[in-house]
């Protein structure tokens, strides 16, 4: 009597565990699935059309993008990210160090925490919109890269903030009660210990916040970007970007092989870049660990 | 606070002629935001003499020795409610104070081992660099000759630049102390400093704590009884943020005063 139900319970368990490890290998599959199929899905799409002309030219054809290439785009697209991470991350870094090391006051740190958690996850065209009536039409800085770039800072910020405050604090207590008490100021601490030690999570918060900033269009329609250039950059100048172009490509009907190509581009480009910092990462923990 | 506490007020007794003081405390009360730990603390620690802290887990030993550099502060919300620290005189919560400089001359060693994500060397060198002007040639033999102090020398010359997270626990807190002592400090707080290491390493850190103590003042939290009889020259016997006696080391063991610290001592009790 003992024993059956004993038996029976096992059996339960059995089962109940192999229900969930199919789920677990289902769920997995999937993930796995739907990204790679996205990606064959664009790449035979747009593998076509690539060529090192379209990747170099700017748009030519009639209407506009039915011939030529995205090299505009490109390049645009790589000054829109590098202005916007020049402003968003030292201003970010320098605000969690702040807020995790300097700060004492519970509740500032509380409400500083909830709403960059809450810009964080503001849709990106309320940021172009944001932008525009700033940037554009208030400080006069016309549509251009400047505007485009401070823009993108702006939805950038609040991503690496939280980030890096939150590696800041799981790496904090305990080594830095270890540093500081041996005397040494605050300053050498950060610098010794807690940016080194937080430098992989940081690049990786950076990457996808940029990541993320350069696959999105809405920020950039409305302040920095325009449909034609010839490749100049300069910050007083709009220039092409890469969702921008797409949107274009797609939204008047010009060249569905031109907008895959370009996608193509672009997750080439964002692919590369999680790359980029999986190599970082990896030499950085052989190195010290 | 409470006033029943009276035996800590008399610090040792007459017939013995005390040494220097090299840190006091007088009237002590600090804690955690939400709880008080110590409670009327009165305690002198003398130069270059070894002190142990004996008590039950949880009794505020730890507290105890965190307060005497200034560590305790670091914690949010923690600190001194009233009383002093004197260090040679001068309180060290005096707003003139300044705790960078405390905590270069008392020297703290916790009692979980961190060690810096570095190399083993960068370790060792982490507040000698700091405070001192030391030339990249002389930074391999300073590092060394304090690796060579703690009995590490030997064992890890070939490794003296992999990082020091790969270092066994034992291995850690040694090269915590090594760290300490570069630091060149006055006084030594450790919190149980054999904890992870095997009677022969044990044995090698008493002696060594001994020797250390021609030089400084040191101060041992530890669980070990047999451990504060073989080694210190005073002992305090505390038991919920209470100082229940402190004296000569062999006093408090062949005759305590107080029913508790025998107890205690017999292992009757925490
Ligand atoms: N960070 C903290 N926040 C709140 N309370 C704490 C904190 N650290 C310690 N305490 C409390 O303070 C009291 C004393 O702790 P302490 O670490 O000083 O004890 P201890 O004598 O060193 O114990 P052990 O021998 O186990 O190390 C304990 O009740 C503990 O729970
Ligand atoms: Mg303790």
């Amino acid at each position: 009597m003992v024993d059956k139900t004993r038996e029976v319970r096992a059996n339960q368990r059995l089962i109940t565990e192999r229900c969930f490890a199919v789920l677990v290998w289902i769920a997995g599959i999937l993930g796995i699935f739907i990204p790679l199929y996205i990606i064959t899905f664009i790449t035979i799409n747009g593998a076509p059309i690539l060529s090192w002309a379209f990747l170099t030219l700017p748009p030519a054809g009639f209407p506009l993008g039915t011939g030529g290439g995205i090299g505009p785009a490109i390049l645009g697209s790589l000054a829109l990210i590098t202005i916007g991470l020049s402003f968003s991350a030292p201003l970010s870094i320098l605000a969690a160090i702040f807020s995790s090391q300097y700060c004492t006051s519970h509740n500032f740190l509380v409400f500083v925490r909830f709403f960059a958690e809450v810009l964080a996850s503001v849709p990106s065209i309320i940021y172009g919109l944001f932008g525009y009536a700033l940037l554009v039409v208030f400080f006069d800085l016309k549509i251009s890269l400047l505007a485009g770039g401070i823009t993108i800072a702006f939805m950038m910020t609040p991503v690496i903030f939280v980030g890096t405050h939150e590696s800041f604090n799981l790496a904090n207590k305990e080594l830095q009660q270890a540093a500081i008490s041996l005397g040494v100021s605050r300053l050498f601490y950060i610098r010794k210990v807690l940016l080194p030690k937080t430098l992989p999570s940081i690049l990786t918060v950076i990457v996808l916040a940029s990541m993320n900033a350069m696959g999105s269009a809405a920020p950039i329609l409305l302040t920095g970007a325009i449909v034609n250039s010839i490749g100049e950059i300069r910050l007083d100048l709009p220039v092409m970007s890469l969702p921008s172009h797409i949107f274009y490509l797609v939204g008047e009907a010009v060249s569905f092989d031109h907008a895959f190509g370009t996608a193509l581009v672009l997750v080439g480009v964002l692919i590369f870049g999680n790359m980029g910092v999986g190599w970082l990462k990896w030499r950085y923990i052989k190195n010290d660990g | 606070m409470d006033k029943k506490i009276s035996s800590s007020d008399k610090v040792f007794s007459a017939s013995h002629v005390a040494p220097s003081p090299a840190l006091s405390l007088n009237k002590l009360n600090a804690g955690y935001k939400e709880r008080q730990v110590l409670f009327n603390i009165n305690a002198v620690f003398y130069k270059n003499k070894i002190t142990s802290i004996l008590g039950p887990s949880g009794c505020g030993k730890s507290t105890l020795i965190s307060v005497c550099n200034r560590t305790l502060e670091l914690i949010p919300g923690a600190g001194v409610i009233s009383g002093n620290v004197f260090l040679n005189g001068n309180d060290i919560y005096d707003t003139a104070a300044s705790a960078q400089l405390i905590r270069k001359k008392i020297g703290i060693i916790f009692q979980h081992p961190i060690t810096f994500p570095a190399s083993i060397v960068e370790n060792v060198l982490f507040g000698a660099v700091y405070h001192q002007k030391l030339t990249r040639q002389e930074r391999l033999d300073y590092a060394r000759h304090h690796l060579g102090i703690v009995g590490l020398e030997t064992e890890l010359i070939n490794r003296l630049h992999e990082p020091a997270h790969k270092l066994s626990g034992g291995q850690r807190q040694r090269l915590c102390l090594a760290r300490t002592l570069a630091n060149q400090p006055e006084i030594i707080l450790m919190d149980e400093p054999c904890s992870a290491l095997d009677p022969s390493a044990m044995r090698h850190i008493e002696e060594l704590i001994k020797t250390l103590s021609k030089t400084y003042t040191i101060i041992i939290v530890t669980h070990n009884i047999a451990q504060a009889r073989r080694i210190s020259d005073y002992t305090i016997v505390m038991t919920n943020g209470r100082i229940i006696e402190q004296d000569q080391t062999t006093k408090i063991f062949e005759k305590p005063k107080r029913k508790q610290t025998h107890e205690f001592i017999e292992g009757l009790i925490g």
